[in-house]
């Protein structure tokens, strides 16, 4: 049964907030959770964290200090509650485990939002973006495999493939061809704004993720992979936000940002497996309705505005997570070879024109290879192939010509190819076992090194 | 008050429209701000939220008039801010009634006031910034139009008042 927020009654505002040992509650065990749980707590995280960046925001070009006293009590408990959320994420899960989880976000996240997404154009844009951190996901596995000895499905727990989509060197845009055409305020429906809304928030939190920790690893390859693919959140940041209709005012944007953080959870209590964590979307949600509440009032108040005819009278359910795996394969197959082009559209990789303005910056920034290529060559010459995990075996095998055959025309010079048997291993300043070589994988601590390795057909 | 516009000669410069209209947000906060520095039983309250009031109605009138024509081609804002005045006009009718020494007059001030601040921050943060698209010499037109607006309304209701 739907939720209509603005008759609910929430928690009363003084009575949010919370001891710090209520505050920082225990994390979940890596081993146990419900892959999409942790999905969850993820997306909620970058929920609260948008919030938190938007409130500021408006706070900073308000000259009414009533108001801005308003803001930053709704703040400070929702500051509270990102804390909770975001450190249910235990300690002994590593970085790259949590990138491959916000990976898995990003795809069952904008796959569920684009099946259900009512405006094609707003659909075409989240398929777009979804080939794009289905690709981050296989470039990750491979990091993942080298530097922990991990498989990426102790995380994703087989409820998503890890296959190349639309190659990573590709995603590097021209910043205008980026702007999208934004949906129209009065027109809209209200779903629409939530999907849009909460996809940028899921995006900006990964890129602020990527940009913050990817110093942690001392590899080059793995620094650089990072900072590739957090630019290419950037761009995601960019494109989604763009859908946004810039005449929305900075109250009707308040108030949908309530309505937003209802409607996640919302539909995370819903769909909650684990009671405990339940427990808290329930809470979380009780604050929100007061938020909303607050936030309403506000609209109307100043603006004369009816919040329900901004918002809607229901809430959607936007952090649904659920296969998604037919329709993403639909997708990958479709639509890898697309490309951004300028007044918001979109063409296939052999419409480009030679002047195609994306392909400047990509030989700027790929000058010296990609690295997103860089870690599949590194998993080629350490396992012999790539790592592809598709619960169709057929996918697997048709794997790496599709990762060549959607490339742009122009591939970095570093692009790994279809199969190890193409490849000639880069030759290396220091010898194997030297404490100078940067590799990957520690010779010393691999006792497989240098034996060669099995080639193609020997499983992945 | 700035000169009369048919006063300020051949070669004066004229105001832009945009600097125009956030001079006169900057004055009505201050003004707002004056009233809320005074006592309760300041029997000067109520003259000086007479000018406010006075001084938002003129500003309105002169944008609608001289301004929001011309910006609708390059603003899909216009139809909001009409909807604010008109907002703002209604807030103020229910408010005058009151009695300027009762408990909901200072509620009704700062009311008033949020409604004012947070229709300027969307008109210079928005339309303000549309505007500069039609560039300075039809902006510097559109300011000499709304300063002679404004003065036309002022002299009716001076004459209205007498």
């Amino acid at each position: 049964m739907a939720m209509n927020p603005f008759e609910e009654r929430g928690i009363p505002l003084e009575r949010q907030i919370r001891t710090w040992s209520q505050v920082t509650l225990p994390p979940y065990r890596k081993q146990d959770v419900d892959a999409f749980t942790r999905c969850r707590i993820i997306l909620m995280n970058g929920i609260e964290n948008e919030a938190s960046v938007f409130s500021h925001a408006f706070a900073r070009v308000s000259d009414d200090s009533e108001l801005k006293a308003g803001l930053a009590a709704l703040r400070r408990v929702e500051h509270q509650q990102q804390n909770t959320i975001n450190w249910l994420n235990p300690a002994d899960q590593s970085v790259l485990e949590t990138t491959i989880a916000f990976e898995q976000v990003a795809i069952e996240l904008t796959a569920y939002l684009a099946r259900t997404e009512p405006d094609p154009y707003v659909k075409q844009a989240f398929d777009f973006g979804l080939l794009e951190d289905f690709d981050h996901l296989y470039r990750y596995s491979q990091l993942l495999d080298l530097i922990h000895g991990k498989d990426p499905n102790e995380v994703l727990q087989g409820r998503t493939d890890v296959l190349p989509a639309r190659p990573t060197q590709d995603h590097h845009n021209d910043p205008f061809l980026r702007l999208l055409n934004h949906y129209e305020k009065t027109r809209a429906h209200p779903r629409s704004k939530v999907n849009v809304l909460t996809l940028m928030a899921g995006e900006q939190q990964t890129m602020n993720f990527y940009k913050t920790v990817g110093h942690t690893y001392g590899s080059p390859e793995a620094r650089q992979l990072y900072a590739e693919i957090s630019s290419v959140e950037e761009e995601h940041v960019t494109q989604y936000e763009s859908l946004m209709d810039p005449t929305e005012t900075w109250l009707e944007r308040w108030t949908m940002h309530e309505f937003t953080e209802c409607a996640n959870y919302y539909t995370c209590m819903e769909t909650e497996v684990d009671p405990r964590i339940g427990k808290i979307w329930e809470i979380f949600l009780a604050c929100e309705l007061e938020h909303l509440r607050i936030a309403g009032d506000a609209l109307q108040r100043l603006q004369g505005k009816d919040p329900q005819e901004v918002c809607g009278r229901e809430l959607p359910t936007p952090a649904t997570f659920e296969s998604n795996r037919e329709y993403v394969t639909r997708a990958i197959q479709e639509q890898s070879d697309l490309r951004l082009v300028a007044g918001g559209k979109w063409a296939r990789v052999d419409e480009l024109p030679e002047d195609w303005p994306s392909l400047v910056y990509q030989r700027a920034v790929n000058a010296d290879g990609s690295p997103s290529e860089s870690v599949v060559r590194l998993r080629m010459e350490a396992a012999g192939v790539d790592l592809v995990r598709a619960a169709d075996p057929a996918r697997e095998e048709a794997a790496g010509e599709h990762r060549v055959t959607s490339l742009d025309p122009e591939p970095a010079a570093n692009t790994a190819p279809v199969e190890y048997t193409e490849l000639t291993p880069v030759e290396r300043e220091a010898a194997p076992g030297d404490h100078d070589d940067a590799r990957l994988v520690n010779p010393v601590e691999d006792p497989t090194w240098p034996r060669r390795l099995p080639r193609k057909g020997k499983g992945r | 008050m700035a000169a009369p516009a048919a006063a300020q000669g051949k070669g004066a410069l004229a105001m832009r429209v945009t600097d125009l209209i956030a001079q006169d947000h900057r004055r009505v906060r201050e003004m707002f701000l004056e009233l809320e520095r005074m006592d309760a039983g300041d029997g000067e309250r109520r003259a000086l939220l007479d000018r406010i009031v006075d001084e938002l109605d003129v500003h309105a009138r002169a944008e609608e008039d001289a301004f929001y024509p011309a910006a609708r081609a390059v603003s899909r804002r216009i139809d909001d801010a009409e909807a604010g005045h008109a907002y703002l006009r209604n807030a103020i009718a229910a408010f005058r009634a009151l009695d300027v020494e009762c408990a909901d007059f200072t509620l009704g001030v700062r009311l008033i006031k949020g409604i004012v601040l947070s229709h300027v921050l969307e008109e210079e943060s928005g339309i303000l910034m549309d505007a500069q698209r039609m560039g300075g010499d039809e902006l510097e037109r559109l300011g000499v139009a709304m300063q002679e607006r404004k003065e036309a309304l002022t002299r009716i209701r001076c004459k209205r008042a007498a």
